[in-house]
C-alpha cells in the first residue's frame, strides 16, 4: 500500500498541480455563480477530459468538485443567494453577518469551515473507501441487487412530499436506460430501427442536458435581475482572529463533517441534505439557539463543513462500489467511463495507483481550495458581475461542443437538447431529477444483477435467504421507504 | 369532476399513455433466453410500476365537488410572457444552431449561435450588441484553440 501512495504522490507533476489549481479556482467561480452548479461545471469538464491521463483528468474532475461546492459560500454571504444548493443553509448566518458589516468574518468562518469538514472527509475517505472496497469483493449479484434497491430507495424516501413524482421520476430513468441493446441477451428494445439508438442514450449528453439546459431555462425567469452584492472586506487580520476563535467550534466542525460524510455515503441524497441536518443539529445542541439565523458563526460552521465533507463522503461509494453518491459523482462517473475504467471493489484491486491518486487528489484540492479563497475572494466577487445574458449562450455552445466530443456524433447532441427540455419540464412540475439519473445510472446494472440472481436461484429469488448481507440491504431499503411514509404522515 | 393540478394531470395522462404505448411495444422484443430471465421482464415491471404511478397521480388530481363550491385557490405562480418567449426563443435558437451545425461548421454557426443568444437574452442597444459580436468571434476561436489544439477533440 505504502509503494502505490508514494506512486501516486511521485505522478503528481507541476502539470497537473497547475491544473488541479486552476479546477478548484475555476470551481469557485462556477459555485459562487447562483445558477450554475457543481454537477454542471464537472458535466462541461468531463468530455475536455478525454484526452488527458486517467489520472490527470480525475484529479482535475475532483478539484472543480471541491471548489464549486465551496464556491457557493460567496454568493449565500455577500447576495443571500446560495451559489449552490448545498449552500442554502449557509444564507441563514452568512448574510445577517454580512449585513452588520462582519462579511469579512462570515467568509473566514466559511472558508475555515469548508476546509475544515474537507480534511475530515478526507480521512474518512481514505479509510472507509479501501475498506468498503475489500468488503464488496464478496459481494455478488444479490448484494448487488440489493444495494442497487437500497440506493433506489433512498432517493425515493428523500423526495418527500413528491413521493410519487420521485418514484415516477427514478421508473423513468430506469426505462430511458433500458433503451438499445439488452446488455443480458443483446436483443434490441425500443430502438424503433434508428440504428443511433442500438447503444442507447449516452449517459453524458442525458446528464449534462438534464443539468445545464433546464437549469438555464429555468433561470431565464431572473436573467436581467442584477445581482445586489454586499460590500466585504477580507483581511488577513479577520481571518486570523476568526481562526483563534475556532478552536470554541471544535465540536460543532466534527459533528457538522461527520453528518456531511455519513449523508455523502448515502447513495442519490447529496450536499444539500447534509447542511440542513448540520445546521438543524447544531442549532439544537447550541446554549444559543435563539442566535442562530441572526448572525451566528456556529450556523455558518456548520453547513459549510458538512457540504464540503459530503464530497469525500460521495467519493467513498462511487470508488468502493461504482454507485455515485451525489449528482456531481454521476458526472464523475462518465469521466471514469470514458477512460474505459469501471469504479467499484476491482477498482482497488487492479488500479491502486489511481485510486490513491484520487485520493490525494482530494486532500491537495481542499488545501488549494482554502489558499484560493483566502486570496481570491475579491475576484470571485467580481466574477458575479458577468452578466448572466452573456454567460448561458457561452455555456451551452461548450455543452453542445462537449457532447459532440464524447463520440463525434451529432446524436449526442440531439440527446442532449431532448433531454434538456425534458429535465425542464420535469423540474418546473416539481419533479425531482436526482431519482431519474441515479435511475438512468442503475438501470441495466439493476437488470443485469436481477438475471443474475435468478439464473444463480435456479427461476426464483429465495437464495436471498442465504445472503446476510442482501437481506441487511433489503431491510435497510424498506427501513428507508417506511420512514419516509412516516415523516409524510406527521407533516401532513 | 375538476382537477387540482392541471399540469401534474397533463403529466400524469402522459406517463401513463406512455407506459401503455411502451408496454405495447415490448410485445415487439425478439425474445431470446440468453439469461434466463429475457429481455422483455424487466422493462414490463418498470413499465408496470410507471403506470400504477401514474394512475395514482392522476387520481390525486381529481377532484369530486358540488358545482356551488368555490374552487380552492392553488398557489400558482403568475404566468411571465417575456420569460417564456426568451425560452422558446433560445431553445429555437439551439435548435437552428444543431440543425446548421454538421453542414457548415463549427465557427461560422457558432459564432452566430453566441452573437444571437447574447442579443436575445441581453439588453439590445448598438453598444451591447457591438460587445457581443466582439466576444462571440473571441470566445468561439478561444474554445476552437482550447478543444481542438490543446485538448484535441473533435469538432463539428
Amino acid at each position: 500500500m505504502i509503494s502505490h501512495v508514494f506512486a501516486a504522490l511521485s505522478s503528481f507533476s507541476p502539470t497537473i498541480l497547475v491544473l488541479m489549481a486552476a479546477g478548484v479556482f475555476g470551481g469557485l467561480i462556477v459555485g459562487a455563480l447562483p445558477g450554475l452548479t457543481s454537477t454542471m461545471a464537472v458535466a462541461l469538464l468531463v468530455p475536455i477530459t478525454f484526452g488527458m491521463q486517467a489520472d490527470t483528468s480525475l484529479s482535475l474532475l475532483v478539484s472543480v468538485y471541491i471548489g464549486a461546492i465551496s464556491g457557493g459560500l460567496v454568493a449565500a454571504t455577500l447576495l443571500n443567494i446560495p451559489g449552490t444548493p448545498a449552500s442554502v443553509t449557509t444564507t441563514f448566518d452568512a448574510y445577517p453577518m454580512a449585513a452588520r458589516g462582519e462579511a469579512g468574518r462570515a467568509l473566514a468562518y466559511g472558508v475555515i469551515a469548508s476546509a475544515g469538514g474537507g480534511i475530515i472527509s478526507f480521512v474518512v475517505l481514505a479509510i472507509a473507501a479501501p475498506m468498503l472496497g475489500t468488503l464488496a469483493l464478496r459481494f455478488n449479484a444479490y448484494e448487488y441487487l440489493a444495494l442497487m434497491i437500497f440506493a433506489l430507495t433512498c432517493v425515493i424516501a428523500i423526495s418527500g412530499k413528491a413521493l410519487t413524482k420521485g418514484m415516477l421520476s427514478a421508473c423513468l430513468g430506469i426505462f430511458i436506460s433500458l433503451v438499445g441493446l439488452s446488455g443480458t441477451d443483446g436483443v434490441a428494445r425500443f430502438t424503433f430501427d434508428i440504428q443511433d439508438l442500438d447503444a442507447g442514450f449516452g449517459l453524458m449528453p442525458v446528464l449534462i442536458g438534464m443539468y445545464a439546459i433546464s437549469q438555464i431555462l429555468i433561470e431565464i425567469d431572473s436573467i436581467h435581475s442584477p445581482f445586489k452584492i454586499m460590500r466585504a472586506t477580507f483581511t488577513s487580520r479577520e481571518f486570523l482572529d476568526v481562526a483563534r476563535k475556532f478552536s470554541k467550534q471544535k465540536k460543532n466542525l466534527a459533528r457538522s463533517s461527520l453528518i456531511g460524510v455519513a449523508i455523502g455515503i448515502l447513495p442519490g441524497v447529496g450536499p444539500n441534505l447534509a447542511g440542513i441536518l448540520s445546521y438543524s443539529q447544531a442549532k439544537s445542541q447550541s446554549k444559543n439557539a435563539e442566535s442562530f439565523g441572526t448572525g451566528e458563526p456556529a450556523g455558518i460552521i456548520a453547513s459549510e463543513a458538512a457540504n464540503n465533507a459530503c464530497t469525500g463522503g460521495a467519493l467513498v461509494p462511487l470508488l468502493s462500489l461504482g454507485i455515485p453518491g451525489d449528482a456531481t459523482t454521476m458526472m464523475m462517473l462518465g469521466g471514469f467511463m470514458i477512460h474505459g475504467i469501471q469504479p467499484g471493489p476491482l477498482l482497488f484491486r487492479d488500479e491502486p495507483t489511481l485510486v490513491f491518486s484520487i485520493l490525494v487528489a482530494f486532500l491537495v484540492s481542499t488545501v488549494f481550495m482554502l489558499l484560493l479563497q483566502m486570496g481570491s475572494i475579491r475576484l470571485i466577487i467580481k466574477a458575479l458581475l458577468v452578466p448572466r445574458y452573456i454567460l448561458y449562450p457561452i455555456i451551452l455552445a461548450m455543452c453542445v461542443i462537449g457532447c459532440f466530443a464524447l463520440n463525434s456524433n451529432m446524436f449526442d447532441v440531439w440527446v442532449f437538447l431532448g433531454m434538456g427540455i425534458v429535465g425542464y419540464i420535469l423540474q418546473r412540475q416539481d419533479f425531482p431529477l436526482l431519482p431519474l439519473v441515479l435511475g438512468l445510472v442503475l438501470g441495466q446494472m439493476t437488470e443485469f444483477n436481477l438475471s443474475s440472481c435468478w439464473a444463480l436461484g435456479d427461476g426464483s429469488l429465495w437464495g436471498f435467504l442465504h445472503r446476510p448481507m442482501a437481506l441487511t440491504l433489503l431491510a435497510a431499503s424498506l427501513a428507508s421507504v417506511v420512514f419516509s411514509l412516516y415523516v409524510r404522515h406527521k407533516k401532513a | 369532476m375538476t382537477i387540482k393540478k392541471r399540469n401534474d394531470f397533463i403529466l400524469a395522462t402522459v406517463f401513463l399513455l406512455g407506459s401503455v404505448f411502451f408496454y405495447g411495444q415490448t410485445y415487439e422484443i425478439r425474445e431470446v433466453m440468453y439469461f434466463s430471465l429475457g429481455p422483455l421482464v424487466f422493462p414490463r415491471i418498470v413499465l408496470g410500476i410507471m403506470f400504477v404511478l401514474s394512475a395514482s397521480m392522476l387520481i390525486q388530481n381529481v377532484e369530486f365537488r358540488r358545482s356551488a363550491e368555490p374552487r380552492a385557490k392553488t398557489d400558482k405562480a403568475p404566468w411571465n410572457a417575456k420569460a417564456t418567449w426568451l425560452r422558446l426563443g433560445l431553445i429555437g435558437l439551439l435548435l437552428a444552431y444543431l440543425v446548421t451545425l454538421p453542414y457548415l461548421g463549427y465557427t461560422g454557426t457558432t459564432i452566430a449561435f453566441l452573437f444571437l443568444g447574447m442579443s436575445l437574452l441581453g439588453v439590445r442597444t448598438v453598444k451591447s450588441l457591438a460587445v457581443y459580436a466582439a466576444l462571440a468571434v473571441i470566445v468561439t476561436l478561444s474554445l476552437q484553440y482550447l478543444f481542438g489544439h490543446v485538448l484535441k477533440l473533435f469538432l463539428p
